[in-house]
């Protein structure tokens, strides 16, 4: 699985362009094309959208939308500005933390969240396989400790500044200029801006 | 973060935190507003979608259940065939084909069309591949303000007559939504009679000037399309 399995180098840059190719065939129409892509990514686009939704009708409402979107939209993905998995990703969680923002769903009790939102290393250290992957890691191991593990926890449950601070019981304007100057330090540790 | 580059690194840091996911609704809403017409924006939010999309793996995967395969199975045939195009939206020769100020309404309403398919909207966006032998158009929708773009994207040209675009709703009559240009878009308000769904149709048909004299199609229609969600 594209998004999942430990892969080699070579290996990962087969499945990125079989992708690509997947996506370029979807906005011709091709429905198998989709089914592929689907099959190669479903269950890590439903992790992330159940770890933003913890309630499963709402992550299963907002994975549909996704790949319909996926479907409709695949014409407007381009290869030489980014990778398919990050577009992927970058639907379902927009569509994701949309929903979330938009405070209709019903709450899920503590002990429901805190059991989906478990991480366990060893799914941390599953994927990271390509150079891209271990940099990112590098970087944000490069914060401090409390900033790296904020910003890890924001971005996979999209958490709003006001949550963190309470969360973490520190002032807002404390934790927005932790976040960002965080944020910049990753910018240029990845060196690519 | 320096001061002399203060406007670039606010955008930047805008960027990465829409991306990161700390914004406020209101606040995600204002970029997703913006995305739609400044490009550098965007493309910093690719660029950050780009470096931190390597921490989806520290979620686990969870298969989905059957049924949602199959539920976008469903919507897609709902929705039809995929239809945007960077290629040809973004095709320099196809922005040449018109004049400038067409092409800056049509990227307008493009853009007014982006904007309301990323956020959160009751009333979504619609489009419609107005395809013939030899013409084709491009139909955007806004139900919001009940507005239609039509864009010429492949148009033969026809002296001596008007085109008239008709929307013809499943099972109706076509009711007529005024002349359309050949060489430029064109916007048209859809009269309050006019019932938007997926399943009409809209077509071309080529009247006598100024259009037809009875209020139906009397000449032949050169491209016709359904109506989809965007």
């Amino acid at each position: 699985m594209v998004l999942s399995d430990t892969k080699t180098a070579d290996e990962s840059v087969a499945a990125r362009n079989e992708l690509v190719a997947a996506l370029m065939r979807i906005a011709d129409g091709d429905r198998a094309a989709l089914q592929f892509v689907y099959q190669r990514t479903a269950a890590k686009l439903f992790g992330v959208c159940l770890r933003i939704l913890p309630d499963k009708i709402e992550a299963e409402d907002v994975v549909q939308e996704a790949y319909v979107t996926v479907w409709r939209r695949a014409g407007t993905f381009d290869p030489d500005r980014g990778s398919p998995i990050a577009w992927l990703a970058a639907i379902a969680r927009n569509k994701a933390i949309d929903r979330l923002r938009g405070g209709t769903r019903r709450m899920k009790p503590l002990e429901d969240a805190v059991d989906i939102a478990d991480v366990t290393p060893s799914a941390l250290s599953a994927v990271i396989t390509n150079e891209t992957h271990r940099r990112l890691m590098e970087c944000i191991d490069g914060l401090d400790a409390r900033d790296a593990s904020a910003i890890r926890e924001t971005f996979l449950d999209g958490a709003t500044y006001e949550k963190l601070a309470s969360r973490l019981s520190i002032p807002l304007g404390t934790i927005k200029s932790r976040i960002r100057r965080s944020l910049t330090q990753l910018r240029e540790c990845l060196g690519d801006a | 973060m320096r001061d002399d580059q203060a406007g670039d690194r606010k955008d930047d840091t805008r960027a990465a935190e829409y991306v990161l996911g700390v914004l406020s609704a209101a606040e995600r809403r204002e970029v997703q507003r913006q995305l739609a017409t400044d490009s550098a924006l965007r493309a910093e939010v690719e660029r950050w979608e780009d470096r931190l999309a390597p921490l989806i793996s520290e979620v686990s995967a969870v298969e989905p259940p059957m049924h949602i395969w199959r539920g976008i199975e469903e919507r897609i045939s709902a929705a039809g065939k995929p239809k945007l195009r960077r290629s040809r939206w973004e095709s320099l020769a196809f922005w040449r084909s018109m004049t400038f100020g067409a092409a800056a309404l049509a990227a307008a309403s493009l853009a007014a069309l982006v904007y309301v398919s990323t956020s959160v909207q009751p009333l979504r966006p619609m489009v419609a591949n107005v395809a013939g032998v030899q013409s084709s158009f491009v139909a955007a929708i806004d139900p919001a303000s009940r507005s239609l773009t039509i864009i010429p994207s492949a148009v033969t040209s026809y002296e001596q007559h008007s085109l008239q675009l008709w929307l013809i709703a499943s099972g109706g009559k076509p009711q007529s939504l005024g002349l359309i240009e050949s060489a430029k878009p064109v916007r048209v308000m859809l009269p309050a009679q006019v019932v938007l769904s997926t399943d009409a149709t809209l077509a071309v048909s080529l009247e006598p000037p100024g259009g037809s004299p009875t209020g139906q199609p009397t000449g032949p229609v050169i491209a016709s399309g359904k109506i989809t969600n965007l």
